[in-house]
């Protein structure tokens, strides 16, 4: 028994100390065994080294090199319908101010091409949301710094930077492709 | 009940864990989950959170491992590790609209919702700031000086003194609250038996 008023930290660290421990539902194991790395079919070399990293920039540079060309006006000249009646969404008179604007001959390859853009680029974006998440634990692997040894740190800086560098590519390409949806 | 760092690890399973060893993995999680839940959901007051936390910690662990100077500091190493999840989630910016840091009233209002329930440090801890709360556990159980705990929150030995007075003084006050609303009940509230 003891009186909360006549609290101190020694008391209150036995209080604390007493409480039970709690168990986490089963879900959280299954969780971290799907996000676990699989070792078994990773080099060594690339568990440990940048390689790593530069595999996943790799890995999203078509993402990033696909999702503007995917936009680019040029390719809807080159992929313009050859029908003589094209459809326009939005009645007669959407129709007509496509016509005024020289728009006429494009609308169906404007939606097609649109529709053709990754989510990515156009809603909140898959690859940020990864990329930051991947650095918000690097950091805080780099805050354990006193139990990891120089050549761990310096990897694992290198891994931020270059996912740093891959995060600010994307959003600079989201900006770019926001400014050109914003000319249409 | 102990802190993570009453958990005793071999060195030779942190080797197995090295390796990628699904068994290591299994046993290392049955070993430490608990008290890394338990100190989540102390310090957050949230079970989905502490669950995040706890499944964010021990994805770390697993893939990092391999990146451990000295297997012998591995429980502390983990514990680290839990302990900025933990303090990532109080700073993140949804956490700071959900529980102002600097505005302790609002969470001590909450009170007032639960004016039959009987005293106990587990509501009264409740009713504290996130991060006061923080300081609280992480030198009360897990037994980190005022200097470690200054240096986690990117401050002085002070901050972390300030905070656990700031916290007996609040549990006082609670105490004293709670007498004045309920008088028939004995000043005396057990705090576990």
């Amino acid at each position: 028994m003891t009186d909360l008023s006549q609290l101190d930290e020694r008391r209150l660290a036995e209080g604390l100390q007493a409480l039970p421990q709690l168990d986490p539902p089963e879900h959280v194991w299954t969780g971290v065994r799907r996000h676990i790395r699989p070792r078994w079919w990773i080099p060594k070399p690339m568990v440990t080294s940048s390689l790593a990293a530069s595999v996943v920039v790799a890995a999203m540079l078509p993402l990033l090199v696909l999702s503007p060309l995917a936009e680019s006006p040029g390719q809807f000249v080159a992929e313009e319908p050859t029908t003589s009646d094209p459809v326009v969404s939005g009645g007669p008179v959407a129709a007509e101010a496509a016509k005024e604007n020289g728009l006429a001959q494009r609308p169906l390859t404007l939606q097609q091409s649109l529709e053709s853009v990754p989510r990515i680029v156009r809603e909140e974006d898959p690859v940020q949301v990864v990329l930051a998440k991947r650095i918000a634990s690097i950091d805080a692997t780099l805050q354990t710094r006193n139990e990891l040894d120089r050549e761990a740190m310096k990897q694992l800086i290198k891994q931020r930077n270059d996912m740093l560098n891959a995060y600010m590519q994307v959003q600079k390409r989201r900006d770019s492709n926001a400014l050109l949806y914003a000319s249409y | 009940m102990a802190g993570i760092h009453g958990v005793t690890i071999e060195p030779e399973l942190v080797a197995q864990l090295v390796k990628g060893d699904p068994g290591a993995q299994d046993l290392v999680y049955r070993r430490m989950a608990r008290p890394v839940f338990t100190m989540a959901r102390r310090v957050l007051q949230d079970s989905e959170i502490a669950e995040d936390v706890t499944q964010d910690t021990f994805v770390d662990v697993f893939n990092k491992v391999s990146m451990l100077k000295d297997p012998a500091s591995f429980v502390g190493w983990v514990r680290r590790i839990a302990i900025n999840h933990c303090l990532m989630t109080i700073r993140s910016p949804w956490n700071k609209r959900r529980f102002p840091l600097e505005d302790e009233e609002s969470i001590e209002g909450t009170q007032q919702d639960r004016p039959d329930m009987a005293m106990d440090l587990e509501a009264a801890l409740q009713k504290l700031n996130p991060r006061t709360r923080a300081v609280v556990w992480l030198y009360c159980v897990e037994g980190y000086t005022h200097d470690e705990i200054g240096e986690m929150f990117n401050q002085t030995a002070s901050f972390s003194k300030s905070q656990l007075n700031r916290a007996l003084r609040r549990l006082k006050e609670q105490s004293d609250e709670q007498d004045a609303a309920e008088p028939r009940l004995p000043r005396a509230v057990a705090l576990w038996t």
